[in-house]
């Protein structure tokens, strides 16, 4: 392939500053999908060349390098960003310089531009899931803690009436700041020992979410006295907190690395002969590889240059993802996914132990969350492909 | 639930209309076909509302129709004739303009628009202002029927005291007898101690009517 012909591409995840674990994963999957590309002709013929910049978590850095990507008009699109400030941040920067960005987390919806696509899940799809799970194999009882910001308390919400809805009952709700100390922890871990919730819904996240597990494992609790979920504690976390104080604790995700599937085993595989070492491979691992894949396809088909046409290009596709068959949806620009729950073994990885017949329809602008529409729901949902 | 419509009542005073209460607004478009906007419409489709898109303007609105958006300026090229009243069971009104001339600002101001939005839409703030919009509307018509309640009472209580006025003067009886005079009227007629005021003001013959005086001594 000729390099002066080639295609290029930003790619911003931070492999330093706070948010670095996640995004470190999310920029080895794009850069192996980016390789996969190459090794397969390329964008017909035109080698993709990634144009990478650290932003180091500081969502300022992220609109900077942004725009300094997009200044030049030889990069229409960006992979990349992780929590909604740094999103956010690279929003003005994409409308301005008519740029597209694609995005692998997970969120907690009421955003639309033209601008971005979205290949994580919003609350519909995810947070519905995981409460039908539980409350057709656990006591509805539940006490809801996280971090202190507008995901934790959103996700909180969302949950609190999904399970209402269901019948279950709410015992206690906490938030944390992110620099709560042990003690803070310690009387969280006594309130919920007081309420005696069969469930405790997770929102924490980053240090803070360490903290809870090991507050948790330290009072001598474990998931036969009250099981721990999460939308957010993937592989990637369990590496960090420890399989000890993980175990047997579940999380609803799109993907889990266990995933039996031949496409699965056969990437898992395939990354582990290029690189030397497995993966460490989660949701925003498999989004982040996904969406690398699905920006090329669209560029084979329509124009490298022109951001109307990727995204025309992105919108008109489908692609036989890790997780299953995925599409965007035209009217939202969000991803159609599959939501599994996953119970966390002593070796770090999931046992799945159930998973969606058809990919769930994005709805990020939903607002009440009740059970009882949801099988309504579950119909729209199922896609023509099946 | 039609909440842009409901009846300002001091029942749902402290309840504001809240996000999850979005999804059930009925929201009427009037735009041209050609030259209309279909990012607004597709907006807020998105986030979950019943649009329905009208073109000429219609004469009335049907009663359970929150939010009227309507494209001043396709309006005004065309020529065409919004009817619009600002009473007490309008939807919402938001404008959607092209330009910020005066002529478009004079005749915003004039229809007596709740909000204003600018093309091109972006989707961004039109959520929050729509909701906004909505609950400030609310309350103006809340406080216009307070304003009306008020009015109507200050009226009856000067006809009140002007009918006692004449059956005091007439009679030389004191105020509290005077008044007592209303109300046994009131109670036999099966009537309010206003509406006999009217009739003893307009002519009526108190003394015809077989009221029972107490005295006071």
């Amino acid at each position: 392939m000729k390099r002066e012909d080639s295609v290029h591409i930003g790619v911003m995840f931070s492999q330093t500053g706070w948010t670095a674990v996640t995004e470190r994963s999310m920029l080895a999957a794009t850069t192996f999908a980016i390789d996969e590309i190459n090794q397969t002709g390329g964008i017909n013929g035109r080698e993709l060349v990634p144009v990478y910049r650290d932003p180091a978590g500081v969502p300022a850095a992220y609109q900077a390098m942004a725009a300094d990507l997009l200044s030049d008009g030889k990069i229409k699109v960006i992979l990349g960003c992780y929590t909604s400030s740094q999103r956010k941040a690279v929003l003005n920067v994409l409308e301005r310089a008519a740029g597209l960005l694609c995005y692998p987390a997970q969120y907690e919806g009421f955003e639309y531009s033209e601008n971005i696509i979205y290949f994580g899940a919003v609350p519909n799809q995810n947070s519905v899931f995981l409460a039908q799970y539980l409350l057709k194999h656990h006591a509805p009882r539940i006490y809801i803690v996280g971090s202190d910001y507008v995901w934790p308390r959103e996700s909180g919400r969302i949950m609190g009436d999904l399970i209402r809805s269901g019948g279950g009952e709410v015992l206690g709700e906490r938030y944390l700041s992110d620099t709560a100390s042990p003690a803070e922890f310690d009387s969280l871990i006594k309130d919920i020992l007081r309420c005696a919730p069969e469930i405790i819904f997770n929102n924490f996240v980053g240090q803070s979410n360490l903290d809870f597990y090991r507050a948790y494992k330290g009072h001598g609790l474990d998931a036969s006295r009250a099981m721990v979920c999460s939308l957010t504690t993937s592989e990637a976390d369990i590496q960090e907190i420890g399989t000890a104080a993980t175990e047997g604790h579940i999380t609803a995700a799109t993907y889990f690395a266990s995933q039996t599937n031949p496409a699965n085993i056969a990437m898992l595989a395939r990354y582990e002969a290029a690189m030397g070492e497995p993966p460490a491979a989660n949701m925003c691992w498999d989004a982040a590889y996904t969406q690398t894949h699905m920006v090329a396809q669209a560029m084979r088909t329509g124009s490298t240059d022109n951001m109307d046409s990727i995204r025309a290009g992105i919108l008109d596709a489908s692609f036989d993802a890790l997780q299953g068959r995925i599409s965007i949806d035209p009217s939202n620009l969000h991803c159609h996914v599959w939501p599994k729950i996953g119970i966390a073994r002593s070796d770090g990885q999931f046992d799945i132990v159930d998973q969606t017949d058809a990919a769930i329809r994005p709805d990020p602008y939903r607002t009440t969350y009740s059970l009882a529409s949801e099988d309504q729901d579950a119909a729209i949902a199922t896609p023509e492909w099946t | 639930m039609h909440v842009g419509r409901s009846e300002p009542l001091a029942s749902d005073k402290e309840n504001p209309v809240l996000i999850k209460d979005l999804r059930l607004l009925k929201i009427v478009l009037v735009q041209p076909e050609n030259g209309g906007d279909q990012a607004l419409r597709s907006h807020l489709e998105r986030i979950g509302c019943h649009v329905n898109e009208i073109w000429p303007p219609p004469a009335a609105y049907a009663e359970d129709v929150d939010i009227v958006f309507v494209m001043l300026d396709r309006l005004i090229e065309s020529r065409l004739t919004f009817n619009w009243q600002a009473d007490d069971h309008s939807p919402v009104l938001i404008a959607v303009i092209d330009y910020e001339n005066p002529l478009s600002i004079d005749r915003l101001l004039h229809l007596r628009v709740n909000a204003v939005i600018g093309l091109p839409i972006r989707p961004f703030g039109i959520l929050t202002n729509l909701l906004a919009a909505v609950n400030n509307h609310r309350r103006e018509q809340r406080l216009r029927q307070n304003l009306a309640r008020m009015q109507a009472k200050l009226e009856s209580c000067r006809l009140v005291e002007r009918a006692k006025l004449a059956i005091m003067l007439t009679d030389s009886q004191s105020e509290k007898e005077a008044y007592g005079v209303l109300r046994q009227m009131a109670m036999k007629r099966r009537t309010t101690v206003d509406m006999v005021s009217g009739e003893v003001l307009s002519g009526l013959n108190w003394r015809e009517e077989g009221v029972i005086l107490n005295r006071e001594e």
